[in-house]
């Protein structure tokens, strides 16, 4: 019975005072809601990240090697107790355009994923590449390009030693991915090529690399995939299974190292037998050029001597020649009087011949004649006998006289034959003796003769021989000359040979050395090759990973305190709002108590409502909150951070602990405030409460300021120190409310004033030119003069991490041509005072969010890493807000770094008051040659507004949490107020006060404390930033520090009108109040 | 017309369904300068009464004449300034400002008036010259009391009304709190309306309204007014 009246009892008190009720159940909202939200923000951000890292299987550590790692380094990995999957990655940086020859290039990092079943991209759209030349790229690559899936780009340029990487010079877009392993918009990483960082990266299929090692190896760990990402759990399922990865690291480095160099090693070495077998050979061929050389000699010696000998022996020829000439020339005398003899001889003989010829040619004449009469009459017989013969036998045997004259002729002729045949005989011996003197002459001249002829022929052929000889001679002469001439000239063409294979020789003795020494540089290099080192890394070494780890810390950070104003402020009320219900119920506990029931129960009802006020906020605040709050920041980090869904869930032991701070705010309050009451007895109870008897405030004793005041200022001061509960509430709420405004527009100014004071004031320059990698200075320099409307400076820039006493931070150290220039494009200078800040040659010049980071000052050295160490002295620092830069003078640099300056960009200042336009400067610079493209600060101003609208959001947050607490709390403490003051209120209002005015008695006492709360307010609000600002600011950035003097204003205006609402609202309850039955209560 | 008149008054409550006749007909009439008390059980309608009178609170029915002033068919506003102007209360509790010293409570009144009279003075008159600087916490419920009708002195009101003025009063100090009254009526020729469920202080009135279930059942004028200090009970 008991029960049912206490239930009807709480729910009508509830409905009573609904105000009341809501008011705390409200803030209790606040508290639950903000404390679960953004204490559930973080694990709610770890949890999506793990869900994505989780569903595409991101990899738990990261090996890599300063040599690459083969694929038994691979097999090795999985063999290690823990590892799941252990597979093999490349990741090659490329400068790449489309195909369109002005092209903008742009470096991307072109990367296999998937392999193994580890960092499997997720496929947004298209499909994942099929082919070595297909790729599928993210968001980030088709903005930075310009491209659609579809679209095809050529890669232009590699980096150094991987010039081979890639099979194939061109990709076609497929399809559009996202990955855990680039879970930031920005930042892809710094490279080589091109301007210095990645834009984007594109997926590849291992088809596409050539290397025959892989860049990265990805090891997945079992019990991994169960933990939470960023976990202790997950940590030290991680853990050991890297520790192992490291103890065997060594081991394996250095059998890759031994690899390489075996490798290079067998190289030199084939390098070194070719270079001993040329070296050889080149022996050779210099013995044999020797041997020729002295055969050259020899030659020559032989041709001289030939010549020689060929001189001589013409001479004696000549000599000869002349002798048989003399001797020719006698014998053709001779002969010529030997023909001439014998002519006359001949002539002679021929005479006496030609007489005795004659004699006998009469002779023969006559012989002839008689010849001829012997042949007539020869003949005659000849018919005769043939006559004779002619007849018959026995003709002729009967005609025998016939036959005797037959006969006797016959033998008379016969008889003149003999005889003719004897003179006959005469004259033929005589011709006989005549041709045989004849003959004999003729023989003897004949031999004469032929004496002649052959002294002739002899003479012929002696003045033949002679000519031939001379002939000869001469062609001898000729052709020795000829042949001495054509060996000479061989000899010359031989020295000439000789002397080109010496050269050549020579040469090749040079080109051996000059091998000689490639060798050694070799050799030398393989003796440089580093010591194998893996790298081995957990998913800590992922900058995207990583920062988004930091942000949800920040947030975290934030959710360290940030809820402890609403829960303060709960506390507060809820103490306030109960004392006052207690103290409203006094009677009513008072007659309770009488009638036996004991204190307990009545505090029951206290208690019990105040903790369904409690639950009725609770439970929407941790839904709200741990649903809203979460997914909330994580939109607000969307313009950082690609993720999907976001994972929300209850935050159990935030919920608990939240539960226990409202509990004990409102309930604890509620106790605390029945306690007192409870105390007393019933009686006590039952009479009045004795009023708060008034008391002097400290002012009055400043008589002089005490009587100055008017009468309600006096009553308004006393009235303000009365209550000190209420004074300080009131206080915190408007306070609070103030610096949250001013926390929250100061937020805004310090970000947006980063865009103006980095690209207005700090940065006076709007374009940034990059040089192609070979350019000509002097033509670039003049095609720069002509542009009239830019001033330009060359710079050069070089990435490096920068590290002091083990903390390292990633920075550009950026060396101007000309120092006293610098300060036409970038302003160096002090934050606070703006005084300027001058670049020396014995330091350099840090910026400030940098020197904050790493603690610097300045007379520090701080290490730079790049491809190695360097040393740096730092003179000062400098005001920048986005970036950290280290700046350095030429010569400065040049002693630190040991390498000459090289200008690799220019700054470029355009006069926009003249009208000039980025856009057409940029136009106008990339005509030049030499220039590889442009960017322009717009772009870069605009990331950064886009950036910090992720932070605006955070704004509002603030500023509507802030509005909702001040009206709640001001508005609890008028209605608190006024019920309190019932009585007196409605005394003031009997004596005949207007309404105005008796709501101005009120209200006075509201307006002061609303100026005490808006000024302390504003020095809280200035301390609220800054923290803020601390907790908010990403590392490379530097919020502007400064809140502005508007926002103070409108943080205090805006305070006034959340006071000046609530005082309305209060205003017409006090018109309300019933003047009979407050003054009837009976207090 | 007399000082003030009543006639025929009823005053209704509506709470939810409930209608509570506080008074049912009320008829009577003061003049100026007497000395009137109002009597009767508890619960008769004394207070009320008393509060519309004061103008505290708006007539049902009938009407309400205070120096000639509709009373009754005044607005809120009106009824605010004739409260400021012509009326002084004084309650059974006294309902003196907690935060003030007795002459910051007497002070109170003095900035409403019109013509008010010196505050310290009145403190003095009503026997109050130690206690000015003191705050009520730290007065007897007599002195307390005197405060409060120093309060409502000090803006000169025409009508002086006094609910239960000795209610949570001793007797000795009751009485000096009522010789004050008395002695204000007779010296500054006040109206002055006591409620008292006390009978035997009647003779010290010169008009005793005694009302019983939301009417005035009689009213009484006497003639033979005695001074407080002769009366006991």
């Amino acid at each position: 019975m008991v029960r049912k009246a206490t239930v009807k009892d709480i729910l009508r008190e509830i409905i009573r005072t609904r105000s009341r009720f809501i008011s705390i159940a409200v803030l209790v909202f606040l508290a639950a809601a903000f404390f679960t939200g953004l204490r559930g923000a973080r694990p709610s951000m770890h949890r999506t990240v793990d869900a994505y890292a989780d569903a595409h299987a991101m990899y738990d550590i990261l090996v890599r090697s300063t040599l690459g790692l083969k694929q038994e380094d691979i097999e090795a990995l999985s063999e290690i107790e823990g590892v799941t999957k252990a597979a093999g990655g490349h990741v090659i940086h490329a400068l790449i355009a489309p195909f369109h020859k002005d092209a903008a290039e742009t470096v991307v990092s072109l990367e296999t994923m998937g392999q193994g079943g580890i960092n499997v991209p997720e496929l947004l759209e298209g499909h994942l590449p099929e082919k070595a030349d297909e790729c599928a790229v993210e968001e980030l690559f088709l903005a930075g390009t310009g491209l659609q899936i579809g679209d095809r780009f050529e890669v232009r340029h590699l980096p150094d030693g991987m010039e081979d990487a890639l099979k194939v010079t061109e990709f076609t877009i497929t399809g559009l991915v996202r990955s855990p392993l680039y879970v930031s918009k920005a930042q892809r990483g710094p490279s080589t090529l091109g301007s210095g960082s990645v834009t984007a990266y594109a997926v590849i299929l291992p088809e596409a690399v050539t290397l025959d090692y892989y860049t990265a190896a990805y090891v997945t760990v079992a019990g991994a995939l169960e933990e939470v990402a960023y976990s202790g759990g997950y940590d030290r399922a991680v853990r050991p299974v890297l520790e192992a990865i490291e103890s065997i690291a060594p081991e394996r480095a250095q059998l890759r190292r031994e690899e390489i160099v075996s490798e290079a090693q067998k190289e030199l070495d084939e390098a070194k037998e070719t270079l001993e077998e040329k070296k050889a050979e080149l022996l050779d061929a210099e013995r044999e050029l020797a041997d020729a050389r002295q055969k050259l000699e020899d030659g020559r010696r032989e041709l001289e001597e030939g010549k020689e000998t060929l001189k001589r022996e013409l001479a004696d020829a000549e000599r000869e020649l002349a002798d048989a000439e003399r001797k020719l020339r006698d014998a053709a005398d001779e002969i010529d009087r030997g023909w001439s003899e014998l002519f006359t001889q001949k002539e002679k003989a021929r005479t006496e011949f030609e007489d005795a010829a004659r004699q006998i040619a009469e002779g023969r004449a006559e012989l002839e004649k008689a010849y001829a009469e012997y042949e007539e009459k020869r003949a005659e017989f000849d018919q005769k006998l043939e006559e004779w013969n002619a007849l018959p036998e026995f003709i002729r045997s009967a005609m025998p006289e016939q036959k005797a004259a037959i006969e006797a002729a016959e033998a008379e002729l016969n008889a003149a034959k003999r005889q003719l045949d004897a003179e006959k005989e005469k004259l033929d011996a005589a011709e006989a003796e005549l041709s045989a003197k004849r003959a004999q002459a003729e023989q003897e001249f004949a031999a004469a003769e032929q004496r002649l002829a052959d002294a002739q022929r002899e003479y012929d052929e002696g003045l033949r021989k002679l000519k031939e000889g001379q002939e000869e001679y001469e062609e001898q002469k000729h052709r020795g000359e000829e042949e001495i001439a054509k060996a000479e000239r061989e000899l010359s063409d031989a020295e000439a040979e000789i002397t080109e294979n010496e050269e050549k020789v020579a040469d090749g003795k040079v080109k051996l050395a000059d091998a000689e020494k490639e060798i050694k540089d070799a050799e030398e290099k393989i003796a440089d090759i580093p010591e194998g080192e893996w790298y081995v890394d957990d998913r800590d070494a992922n900058t995207g990973y990583k920062n988004f780890a930091e942000d949800a810390d920040r947030i975290g950070h934030i959710a360290n305190v940030f809820p402890l104003i609403f829960f303060l402020v709960a506390a507060l009320v809820s103490l306030t709002t109960m004392t006052r219900m207690v103290e409203e119920k006094r009677t009513e506990i008072g007659t309770y108590k009488a009638l036996g029931y004991p204190g307990a129960t009545t505090a029951a009802k206290f208690v019990v409502y105040s903790l369904v006020a409690t639950v009725a906020g609770y439970v929407p605040g941790v839904i709200f909150g741990s649903l809203f709050l979460p997914w909330f920041v994580l939109r607000a980090y969307s313009i950082l951070y690609e993720l999907p869904r976001t994972v929300t869930h209850i935050h159990v032991p935030a919920a608990i602990f939240a539960a226990a701070g409202v509990l004990i705010c409102t309930v604890g309050a509620t106790v605390m405030a029945c306690y007192s009451t409870l105390r007393e007895t019933p009686a006590s109870l039952l009479r009045p409460r004795a009023p708060l008897p008034g008391k002097r405030v400290l002012l009055e004793r400043v008589t002089p300021l005490w009587r100055r005041l008017s009468f309600f200022s006096k009553v308004t001061t006393r009235n303000i120190f009365r209550f000190k509960k209420r004074l300080l509430m009131t206080l915190a709420g408007i306070a609070g409310c103030t610096a949250l405004i001013v926390a929250a527009l100061g937020l805004r100014d310090s970000i947006t004033d980063i865009t103006n004071k980095q690209f207005g004031e700090i940065y006076t320059y709007q374009l940034r030119a990059y040089l192609d990698g070979a350019y000509d200075y002097d033509a670039l320099t003049k095609a720069l003069d002509k542009l009239e409307f830019a001033e330009y400076l060359f710079i050069d820039t070089v990435n490096v991490d920068v590290s002091l006493n083990g903390a390292k931070e990633t920075a550009e150290v950026l060396i101007p041509q000309d120092t006293g220039r610098l300060h036409r494009f970038i302003t160096l200078r002090d934050r606070k005072e703006h005084t300027p800040v001058e670049l020396t040659e014995s330091g350099a010049i840090v910026t400030e969010k940098l020197s904050e980071l790493l603690d610097l000052e300045a007379g520090d050295t701080v290490e730079l890493w790049t491809d190695s160490v360097y040393n740096a002295n730092i003179s000062g620092t400098t005001e920048q807000y986005a970036g950290h830069y280290l700046y350095m003078s030429r010569a400065y640099y040049e002693s630190v770094f040991g390498k000459a300056f090289e200008p690799s960009q220019i700054l470029i200042h355009i006069d926009e008051a003249a009208g000039q336009t980025p856009a057409h400067a940029a136009a106008e610079l990339l005509k030049i040659d030499g220039i590889a493209y442009v960017s322009s600060f717009i772009e870069l101003a605009e990331y950064f507004s886009d950036s910090m609208k992720s932070v605006d959001s955070v704004v509002v947050v603030l500023l509507v949490s802030a509005a909702l607490l001040a009206f709640v709390v001001l508005y609890n403490l008028t209605n608190i107020n006024i019920t309190e003051r019932m009585r007196e209120l409605a005394t003031i209002k009997v004596l005949g006060f207007f309404d105005w005015e008796v709501s101005m008695y009120v209200f006075r006492e509201n307006a002061v404390l609303t100026l005490m709360g808006v000024a302390l307010g504003l020095v809280g609000g200035y301390f609220l930033h800054k923290w803020l600002i601390g907790t908010v600011e990403l590392s490379f950035i530097m919020f502007g520090r400064d809140v502005r003097a508007p926002s103070y204003i409108f943080a205090a205006l805006l305070t006034i009108v959340f006071t000046v609402a609530v005082n309305v609202v209060g205003h017409r309850r006090m018109m309300k109040i019933n003047m009979v039955e407050s003054l009837k209560i009976n207090e | 017309m007399s000082y003030i008149v009543f006639d025929n008054v009823t005053k209704e409550y509506k709470t939810g369904e409930v209608i509570t006749r506080a008074l049912r007909g009320v008829s009577f009439s003061i003049e100026k300068g007497e000395f009137a008390v109002i009597v009767g059980p508890s619960g008769a309608g004394k207070t009320t009464t008393l509060n519309l009178l004061g103008g505290m609170e708006s007539v049902t029915s009938g009407t309400i004449y205070v120096d000639g002033r509709c009373v009754s068919a005044m607005s809120k506003r009106e009824l605010t300034a004739y409260r400021r102007y012509d009326i002084g209360f004084v309650f059974q509790f006294y309902n003196l400002i907690q935060n003030l010293t007795a002459l910051e409570n007497v002070e109170i009144a003095t900035q409403l008036s019109r013509n008010p009279l010196d505050a310290a003075e009145l403190l003095r008159e009503v026997g109050l010259e130690d206690r000015m600087k003191n705050f009520p916490a730290q007065l007897s419920g007599g002195e307390q009391q005197r405060v409060a009708i120093a309060r409502a002195l000090a803006k000169s009101p025409k009508l002086l009304l006094c609910d239960e003025p000795t209610g949570a009063l001793d007797y000795n100090t009751g009485k000096a709190v009522l010789r004050l009254l008395q002695q204000t009526c007779r010296e500054k020729g006040m109206t002055v309306v006591v409620i008292t469920h006390n009978q035997a202080i009647t003779p010290m009135a010169d008009k005793i309204i005694r009302i019983k279930n939301g009417v005035a059942e009689r009213v009484e004028i006497n003639r033979n007014v005695r001074p407080i200090e002769e009366i006991e009970w």
